[in-house]
């Protein structure tokens, strides 16, 4: 399990950031890690491209920096594919764990771990966003560039985030975490539009691929206790990996999470397969010679990234929308992330058409309710 | 530096400390240096007594072949290697862009001459218009400890980062057994080949040299009726068999389902690629309305077979 206090061997801090709350609480917090004042974040960069794993050795640093532009972004999703209309708000990007398959190696330019301080303009820019959004519902999470609870215990976002959007009734907000960090939710006040989502892989996976993060059935667990408390839960089995006997592992996976998961609890469950940037291949081949994941039938999608020929991702969600339907989950709203229409209509006999209305099916709008 | 002349047969032209490019030809130059002689002189520094070349090997190699006794040069007075290296490196870089082979070769010689990786990543590779990061000096570092036919192919053919770098983290017994069919591909096949046998190493444990002398590889190796060129092609075509088993029979059965139609050779019937979309396209060849007409007609025929459904939706055969 992370415990970023540990990690963390050196912070830097962006000149003029000490007058931020966060940034003062952030210090306070990590106790006696030694601290850098830097005038740019540039220098950082430069700094750890002179090591020989800048990604690996980023995970033991934090800087503390305030965002100059916006906070809130529609997700990339990726083209060609349909997408959900998720927003996401970039509080703190990259994280302590190091699974093989991420896609942060490769996607920030920074590789050590920050934290956006200036939390008076997210607050501002979510009272924004929302009041243009007015007349919808939104999904929106901190989970995309980096892992919603890695730092929570220094940070205590989740908190806040909790009660700013309690209020909030048509935004859906999420908190997306492999970690077991949930003591700061557990003491919040649930509230019906508040998800805390876990990704799920098979055990396996979990210990071969996603070092540093625990145990599957600890996440299942620490679910269980979040969803006792009375909060919405989600679940994203993404990426699914192909291996030897995968089936009958997510099978156990899917099993077990019905087992303890009250399934009217579940706000949604996301499926994605395993997919990533060309470029990214060789990183991982570098950064973890063992993985075999890589080595897999993949072919060059639509949006140029690497995932595994069609056949074989029918075969891959077939399987785990069945497991899905036959252990419990039969009226969980269920999304493919990063997927076709034909993916949709042949899997989920559904065929939204457009991101908007895989958004409102999520948030079950009338049209769209889960049957 | 002083400039003087001497006889280009006096040089040390086996020094080759501060040479970048594992080969050149020196054809083009020769009716010049015939017709007007050497124009620009080269630069030569003294080490242990001896003339070496700092710029300018095509130039002394042409006047060597055409035997002319006295050639004007510049001698370098730097006694630092690194320091007169600078002289071949901005040279160059002002006249052309390096291949890959050639920022191996600056790389690995600033860095055998002292230069800190702080200053080859900071300096010297933005120069080399390569990405500033250690990992991209540590692979230019292996790429130029390539054995030397690997490093003349791949500078005459301009492989690009990607496939070299691949090249280096086979041993090189590997890199022994697959250069034979690499070097006689196209750019692309070199990368796939590269790429495919070493995703089906990694991925069953074994070596390129236990992959490429079992099965069909050897019977592919083995058979004296094929040229090279035929049997890198062969061999690049099993690999890609290998590597991509399910795609593999998916393209075979739509290509017998396609020719169980019995098209005409002006019709072509052709999937999405890798089949990620539904739609498949078809072509038709026409030289004018009648051709039209006529296979617009033959179009009409071949909706009514029943194949032409099992095109539309390959994946109902799984």
């Amino acid at each position: 399990m992370i415990k970023p206090h540990t990690q963390i061997k050196r912070i830097f801090i962006e000149k003029g950031s000490f007058k931020y709350p966060l940034a003062r609480k952030m210090l306070k917090n990590l106790g006696s890690v030694p601290v850098e004042v830097i005038s740019d974040e540039e220098e950082v960069i430069e700094k750890y491209n002179q090591f020989k794993d800048p990604v690996g050795e980023g995970k033991r640093a934090l800087l503390l920096k305030p965002l100059k532009g916006d906070f809130i972004k529609p997700c990339p999703c990726t083209p060609h594919y349909l997408g959900c209309n998720y927003y996401i708000i970039n509080t703190d990007l990259n994280c302590p764990m190091d699974c093989s398959y991420c896609i942060l190696q490769h996607y920030l330019d920074n590789p050590v771990m920050v934290s956006h301080v200036n939390t008076d303009d997210l607050w501002e820019q979510l009272d924004r966003f929302i009041f243009k959004h007015k007349s919808r519902f939104i999904r929106i999470g901190t989970g995309e560039l980096g892992d919603s609870l890695a730092l929570d215990g220094i940070t205590e976002r989740s908190k806040e985030f909790i009660a700013y959007f309690r209020e909030k009734t048509k935004v859906n907000f999420e908190l997306k975490t492999k970690t077991l960090n949930t003591d700061n939710i557990l003491c919040e006040e649930p509230a019906d539009n508040i998800i805390i989502a876990w990704s799920l892989n098979t055990e396996i996976m979990a210990e071969k691929e996603e070092k540093g993060a625990p145990a599957v059935k600890d996440r299942i667990e620490a679910a269980f206790e979040v969803q006792s408390r009375g909060f919405r839960v989600a679940f994203h089995f993404d990426p699914l990996i192909l291996y030897e006997g995968w089936a009958q592992d997510y099978r156990n996976v899917i099993d077990r999470l019905f087992s303890r998961i009250d399934p009217s609890a579940i706000a949604w469950i996301s499926i994605g397969s395993l997919r990533f940037p060309k470029p990214l291949k060789t990183l991982i081949r570098k950064r973890f010679p063992l993985t075999k994941i890589i080595y897999e039938e993949m072919i060059t999608g639509k949006d140029g990234k690497l995932r595994y020929f069609k056949p074989l991702r029918v075969k891959l969600y077939r399987e785990i929308v069945r497991a899905v339907r036959s252990y419990g989950g039969k009226k969980v709203p269920l999304y493919f992330c990063m997927e076709s229409n034909e993916i949709w209509r042949e899997i989920l006999d559904k065929e939204p058409g457009s991101k908007e209305e895989v958004e409102a099916f999520l948030s079950l709008l009338p049209r769209f309710k889960a049957t | 530096m002083r400039f003087t002349q001497i006889d280009p047969s006096k040089i040390d032209t086996e020094d080759k400390r501060f040479q970048i490019s594992p080969c050149f030809s020196i054809d083009s130059l020769i009716p010049s240096i015939r017709k007007t002689g050497l124009l620009n002189p080269p630069v030569l520094t003294k080490r242990e007594g001896k003339y070496v070349v700092v710029s300018g090997w095509r130039r002394i190699f042409a006047c060597i072949q055409q035997s002319i006794p006295s050639i004007p040069v510049f001698v370098m007075q730097e006694t630092k290697d690194l320091e007169a290296f600078n002289v071949p490196l901005f040279e160059n870089l002002t006249i052309r862009d390096y291949t890959q082979i050639e920022k191996a070769a600056v790389t690995g010689k600033l860095h055998g001459f002292g230069e800190s990786p702080e200053n080859i990543i900071r300096k010297y590779l933005p120069l080399l218009k390569a990405p500033p990061r250690r990992e991209i000096m540590d692979v230019y570092i292996k790429i130029d400890r390539l054995g030397d036919s690997i490093k003349e192919t791949a500078h005459k053919k301009k492989w690009p980062f990607g496939t070299l770098e691949l090249m280096t983290e086979w041993n090189e017994k590997e890199r022994q057994v697959l250069f034979p069919y690499v070097k006689e591909l196209s750019l692309n096949k070199q990368k796939e080949l590269i790429e495919s046998l070493f995703d089906i190493s990694r991925k069953r444990d074994v070596s390129a040299q236990k992959i490429l002398s079992s099965g069909e590889f050897l019977k592919v190796h083995k058979d004296v009726s094929l040229s090279p060129v035929q049997k890198a092609e062969k061999i690049h075509s099993l690999a890609r068999t290998e590597r991509y088993p399910s795609l593999s029979t998916w393209k075979n059965a739509f290509k017998k389902i396609s020719q169980n139609m019995d098209l005409p050779e002006e019709i072509a019937v052709i999937p999405s690629k890798f089949f990620e979309d539904e739609v498949i396209s078809i072509r038709l060849d026409v030289k004018n309305k009648k051709d039209l007409e006529k296979y617009i007609d033959k179009l009409k025929e071949l909706s009514s077979k029943k194949e032409i459904s099992l095109l539309f939706d390959p994946f109902s055969h799984d």
